[in-house]
């Protein structure tokens, strides 16, 4: 095997989470991450299908933010200080609370079930957003999760609170919408509380139901998304995505279709599999689904409108973690992703230090400045190009002027937002990691986090990997 | 209203993490690389004793140009030690080394005539260590069961011209299987003792001789002692025997730095001048740690050093990370030696040419995959005539290297070198900047007991302290 060393790193060792020293190399052009226990041997996982992509990490390194106020403090070192402590190399743009374990689902790929975890109460997530507030004074995206949090008896009471909070710009709940069906005025709830609903949706095909959540849930799942498009507010898809298991065109075209039919629906979500609950262990976990191959996926099954060169990564948290591409609607049913009007250094710029745009008025004026200065400075821009860069400025100044007029009584962020989703459309790709993938590195920069009650919070794949109880019980 | 400045923004952007140590408690401990005003740094971070930082490069294009790389390895084939402390505390070598040994490097007394205050390693003087030549003979055979051939093998000390049986250590050392034996020296003695050149040019080996400054005062506070005649006594000697040799330059920030270009020239006055090797000063050893000014050199800008010192006659450009090693410890230039000129290799070939020809090894390998690519390179520079005299000049060279009778590739090798410079500029780690993924990729190894083979960052940080041959247990307290 022709391997070449690219770099080192710390992970962890799958059987017994302590932290070892990792190797990381290409070989036929693939990444992996080969690790070393001193107690359980070696092992070696796949993280990238695509060297190219993945040593294009260091074009979008970018100062982090600091958080106001850090809860943990720098002692042993990281990862066991969370959290986060000041040796944290991001702040937190999207906080998740996870209120309840309750579910109506036993997902066979559940990460999040904690057996000792009750119902929060109203009181216990005034305290998480309190010090949530304290240390990062400002929130773009609040994300309740669970278990399935619409089971929380006291659901409607939190979100109230939560959506009254001025200093969230938007509420999100994860939901697998089985509750939308037996209570079905939910919606208007969220509606009117402007709650976005994150949508668990994997597929089109029963079996992919099956492997993924436990049962065959398509007709549920159709009626769920035609009650939420008929609802018209604006909603999210979250694709659980695995190989061999729907990683297929059908699949993923029927997300794609779903998603850019529906003015409703503002983003799409595709998280590869993670290896983690009564899935670790059984997987191949030297031939998965990485960020690279999502991406292929996603520009094979859109029929061109999304090309692999429309994703760029998140440069907020780390490169390897998060892909992502925006879409400018410039007429009906017509979308032009962002990276094709701006040039990328302007692009990394406008989205450097969070994980959606649309909550603030500045990035709108840099935008159409750039589209503007593009479109002047580019005679041998083909036609077709121009006439689109032309329909895409208008659209801008079309929503510069909503903006304005929706904060004439003074900045909001939330009607900002509301505003611009309706002309805005993202798909995501996020790769978690597990104990197979696990790399300081990256969760040294994470800023998706868990709140917890007793106000530390930390970083997604820490907790999940290193904290969590049931999963890390050793 | 809240906005985007409530929250502060870094003064750096953070890159990765690796594993440094902390020069106080010498523990492993995680770092952070980050990039500031457009410089590369290290961050050690040890929970215990608190932080230290070090340039790493100083210019962020160079990094990031440079460290994606794919190191080209030659993985070993045999492994000395198990893997059960964790890295660097194995050696070794233990099967989580990622690279062969390429330059074992034996350090074969602990005497020396000099106690320069910029010494990078540990020898103690109150207790002699001669290497035994019973050990030097287990040790090669050693080396010979781990790896089938050596491009070369370093013998250093101390200072190992003071070795009582340095010829006899030599003969045993001497192996149709090791291309050639570098020792090296401060030049004391090979300035007095002309049977001793005689001998080592007899034995074939080359000298690396230490030549830091031609100045009087520099060589003071470098050496404690001006050397500045003896050195150049001791290359007249070498040259007058044909003896090749490498100048060996550390580089020092404000001391000898603006100097490298008249040490890089006399490679042109003195045609057994083979390469210069430059070592950016490393803070460690028994001089090396308290040295001041502790102004660092960084690889990059030893580079920048050399253009800014050559007038621009050599440049940045003309070098490139050595394949098999990891880009911030080595980095290679090769040059055609014509008519008191330096021409790169570069204005013929392309680096990834260059490179295909180095391989793995530690240089360019004179096969028929070198013939080929020069005669290639010659046909399409043709058009270019102000080319032409070099193009001459490198026909001539392949005529003499590929005769019609079959030569070796080492006989070619020392065909080669009378009309070509190698510059290497060779980065040794020391508290503030190792870095475990060059620990991993190392091939410079210091063979102990003829049976570990330990890389020498990794020896000069971890273990020598732990040598009593080298170290006095109680030096510090």
């Amino acid at each position: 095997m022709n391997r070449r060393l690219i770099d080192t790193t710390r992970g962890i060792c799958p059987v017994c989470r302590t932290l070892v020293d990792a190797k990381v190399y290409e070989s036929d052009n693939r990444v992996y991450l080969e690790k070393h226990c001193l107690e359980h041997g070696p092992q070696t996982a796949l993280i990238s299908s695509d060297y190219r992509h993945y040593k294009r990490a260091h074009e979008y390194i970018r100062p982090g933010r600091i958080q106001k106020k850090h809860a943990g403090q720098v002692k042993k070192g990281c990862p066991d200080d969370c959290g986060l402590c000041p040796d944290h190399e991001q702040h937190v743009c999207m906080p998740i609370i996870e209120i309840n374990n309750k579910c109506n689902l036993n997902c066979p790929i559940c990460i999040a079930s904690e057996a000792d975890r009750g119902d929060l109460s109203l009181d216990e997530i005034k305290t998480i957003v309190s010090s949530l507030l304290e240390s990062e004074g400002q929130i773009d995206v609040l994300n309740v999760s669970g278990g399935e949090p619409t089971l929380h008896p006291e659901y409607r009471e939190i979100m109230r609170y939560l959506s009254s909070v001025t200093e969230i710009t938007k509420i999100s709940v994860s939901t697998n919408g089985l509750t939308l069906l037996s209570s079905p005025d939910l919606l208007s709830f969220h509606k009117e509380n402007g709650i976005l609903v994150s949508l668990q949706l994997d597929g089109c095909r029963g079996e992919v139901y099956e492997w993924l959540r436990g049962r065959d849930l398509i007709k549920e799942k159709e009626q769920i998304i035609d009650l939420l498009i008929a609802s018209g507010h604006p909603f999210s898809l979250i694709a659980t995505i695995g190989k061999g298991i729907n990683d297929t065109l059908q699949d993923v075209k029927y997300l794609l279709d779903l998603f850019f039919s529906h003015d409703a629906i503002v983003s799409l979500l595709f998280q590869p599999l993670v290896h983690a609950g009564k899935l670790a262990g059984t997987i191949n976990v030297t031939d998965r689904l990485t960020i690279p191959d999502v991406i292929r996926l996603v520009s094979e099954a859109s029929g061109g409108t999304v090309l692999t060169d429309d994703f760029m990564p998140l440069p907020c948290c780390h490169a390897n973690c998060f892909s992502l591409a925006h879409f400018l609607q410039f007429e009906e049913n017509r979308f032009v992703p962002f990276k094709r009007l701006l040039n990328r250094e302007q692009y990394v710029e406008t989205i450097k230090n969070r994980s959606f745009f649309g909550s603030d008025e500045a990035s709108f004026e840099e935008i159409r400045e750039t589209i503007f200065s593009i479109w002047m400075d580019a005679p041998g821009m083909c036609d077709c190009m121009k006439e689109t860069a032309e329909k895409s400025l208008r659209t801008i100044k079309g929503l510069i002027r909503e903006i304005h007029r929706a904060n004439a009584g003074g900045f909001d962020p939330k009607k900002t937002f509301d505003v611009a989703a309706r002309k805005i459309k993202s798909i995501y790709i996020h790769h978690f990691m597990d104990a197979d993938t696990f790399d300081l590195t990256r969760v040294r920069r994470c800023c998706t986090v868990y709140a917890k009650p007793h106000g530390k919070i930390y970083p997604l794949c820490a907790y999940n990997n290193l904290y969590r109880k049931n999963q890390c019980d050793f | 209203m809240k906005t985007d400045t409530d929250v502060e923004t870094r003064d750096y952007a953070y890159y990765k993490t690796t594993r440094g140590m902390c020069r106080k408690c010498r523990k492993v401990v995680n770092a952070r690389i980050f990039e500031k005003e457009s410089r590369i740094f290290q961050e050690n971070l040890c929970p215990e004793c608190g932080r230290s930082i070090a340039l790493i490069a100083e210019d962020r294009d160079w990094y990031f140009r440079h460290v994606d790389f794919r190191l080209q390895a030659t993985p070993p084939e045999i492994f000395q030690t198990r893997s059960v402390s964790g890295c660097p505390h194995d050696c070794g070598l233990c099967p989580w080394h990622e690279n062969g040994p390429h330059l074992p490097v034996f350090s074969i007394t602990n005497a020396c005539n000099l106690d320069c205050p910029i010494c990078f390693t540990y020898n103690r003087q109150d207790s002699r260590y001669d290497m035994p030549v019973s050990e030097m003979k287990r040790t090669i055979d050693f080396l010979l069961r781990t790896r089938p051939e050596y491009d070369l093998i370093n013998i250093t000390g101390g200072e190992p011209t003071l070795h009582p049986d340095l010829i006899e250590l030599i003969k045993v050392a001497r192996d149709e299987r090791i291309g050639r034996i570098t020792l090296n020296s401060n030049g004391i003695r090979l300035a007095e003792d002309l049977s001793l050149v005689k001998q080592l040019k007899e034995l074939g080996v080359y000298v690396i001789l230490s030549f830091n400054t031609l100045d009087s005062a520099t060589s003071r506070k470098i050496h404690g002692v001006d050397l500045v005649d003896t050195k150049i006594r001791a290359l007249e000697n070498l040259a007058a025997h044909g003896v090749g040799v490498t100048l060996l330059n550390v580089m020092i920030g404000d001391i000898n730095d603006h100097e490298i270009h008249d040490i890089i020239a006399l490679s042109t006055k003195y045609p057994n001048v083979r390469s210069v090797t430059i070592q950016n000063m490393t803070f460690t050893g028994q001089g090396g740690s308290g040295f001041a000014p502790r102004k660092r050199v960084t690889l990059d800008m030893a580079v920048k050093n050399i253009e800014t010192a050559s007038g621009g006659a050599i440049r940045r450009e003309h070098f490139f990370p050595l394949p098999s090693n990891h880009p911030l410890c080595y980095s290679i230039g090769y040059f055609f030696k014509m008519n008191g000129r330096l021409i790169s290799f570069t204005d013929l070939l392309s680096i990834e040419e260059i490179n295909g020809l180095i391989g793995p090894h530690y240089f360019i390998h004179p096969d028929d995959q070198f013939h080929d690519v020069m005669r290639d390179a010659i046909a399409r520079s043709w058009a270019d005539s102000r080319n032409e005299a070099l193009l001459q000049h490198i026909r001539l060279l392949l005529k003499r290297m590929y005769p019609p009778q079959a030569l070796t590739p080492f006989e070619r090798q020392r065909i080669a070198e009378e009309s070509i410079l190698t510059i290497y500029i060779h980065s040794h780690m020391d508290e503030d900047n190792f870095d475990i993924s060059r620990i991993v990729s190392c091939t410079d190894l210091v063979p102990v007991d003829g049976e570990r083979l330990i890389p020498a960052c990794a020896y000069n940080l971890f273990y020598r302290m732990k040598d009593e041959r080298f170290y006095k247990q109680d030096r510090n307290e």
